[in-house]
């Protein structure tokens, strides 16, 4: 009986653990994007001002709880020497966000590269992945449809989704995390399934 | 209510942020701490026992220790964990040699509960050397890819020409300032 009690408290109260990674190029604005997420979702956070943002070289991490579910979030390093310590990430992740700045389209094709070899992990071709068309509030920045011509995704069996979100002005970040929660619920039945 | 209180608590009760800067012997972390403290190289001689110094840096106020860093003290560092705010890791990049005990130190530090609030930021010091390891590098011999729960950045110094240090205070403040 006590066993059931606990069985029964641990479903429905208990926070289910994800972790997500998030990735891309330097500078696209992935740490102000999770910024902008701890902003929204934890309470009296005091935001970091964007200005005093410097390029990572390490680790940024981030806990939110969202209804019954918490999220994780490892922010990486996106300078190309760091891009290589990416994979250590990717088998214990559950979701990954790939973050990329929609208006330096000189870089379209690095960007292009870089998530193909991300998409070549064989724990990523299993997970969600969320990717950030970020500075969309700029003028020049590429839309989403633009964006995914330049992602293949031919191995990957998980839900992919593309969404313009400005990290600066916190435009659409709550949409992304409502993606990645339900993405990684649904994933979850699948598995129970 | 409780936000009137915590915004005086803010004006008035500013606590010390508390910092310890560790690393093996001769990574350069007296040479950091008087760099901070008066912006000055001091001539040093080898820690045994400890520096302290209050450091302020943009109106925070920094209660420094700089533990000593050899073989037969570094046991000693677990008496200074406690109500550690960050901890300041320095590597001597040029000391290819020796990063695996450097490793091993930082690895069984930070098991420590006492730390496990802590930010951590590395210190890729000497940078000023030829041939020395690139941040990435530091990275990777210091096994850093194993924290998932700590949020930690790493900087290129060198403390003898007071490069880096600015900004890794800068850091330090704005993720402490975050924290609370």
């Amino acid at each position: 009986m006590y066993t059931l009690s606990v069985g029964l408290y641990e479903h429905f109260f208990a926070k289910h653990d994800y972790y997500i990674v998030i990735v891309g190029l330097d500078n696209a604005g992935k740490t102000t994007f999770l910024e902008q997420i701890k902003a929204k979702f934890i309470r009296d956070y005091g935001v970091l001002r964007p200005s005093k943002i410097t390029s990572t070289v390490g680790l940024n991490v981030g806990k939110v709880e969202v209804g019954q579910v918490r999220l994780n979030f490892w922010d990486l390093g996106g300078q190309e020497d760091l891009r290589t310590l990416w994979n250590t990430y990717y088998s214990e992740a559950s979701a990954l966000i790939f973050v990329i700045d929609g208006t330096r389209r000189e870089l379209f094709d690095t960007v292009s590269s870089c998530f193909y070899d991300v998409m070549k992990s064989e724990f990523i071709q299993q997970i969600p992945v969320l990717v950030a068309v970020n500075k969309s509030e700029l003028d020049g920045a590429a839309t989403a449809s633009e964006i995914r011509t330049l992602l293949s995704d031919d191995e990957h069996r998980s839900d992919l989704a593309v969404l313009p979100v400005s990290a600066l002005e916190g435009h659409n970040i709550d949409r992304c995390v409502r993606w990645l929660v339900r993405s990684l619920q649904q994933a979850d039945q699948k598995l129970q399934l | 209510m409780g936000g009137v209180l915590s915004y005086f608590r803010g004006l008035f009760g500013q606590r010390e942020m508390r910092i310890l800067i560790l690393g093996l012997d001769g990574a350069g972390k007296t040479t950091i701490l008087y760099r901070l403290q008066v912006g000055e190289v001091v001539t040093t001689i080898p820690t045994i026992g400890f520096n302290v110094e209050q450091v302020e840096y943009k109106n925070l106020k920094f209660q420094v220790w700089d533990l000593g860093g050899q073989t037969s003290i570094r046991p000693y560092w677990r008496c200074y964990y406690a109500n550690t705010d960050a901890i300041i890791y320095v590597v001597d990049s040029a000391d290819r040699d020796r990063v695996g005990i450097s490793r091993q130190e930082l690895v069984s530090m930070l098991q420590e509960d006492e730390l496990q609030g802590a930010i951590l930021a590395v210190l890729a010091n000497k940078q000023d050397v030829p041939g020395c390891l690139t941040p990435a590098e530091v990275h990777k011999a210091l096994g850093l890819e194993a924290l998932r729960d700590r949020t930690f950045q790493i900087f290129k110094t060198s403390a003898t020409k007071g490069d880096g240090l600015d900004e890794a205070m800068e850091w330090l403040s704005n993720a402490l300032q975050n924290k609370k």
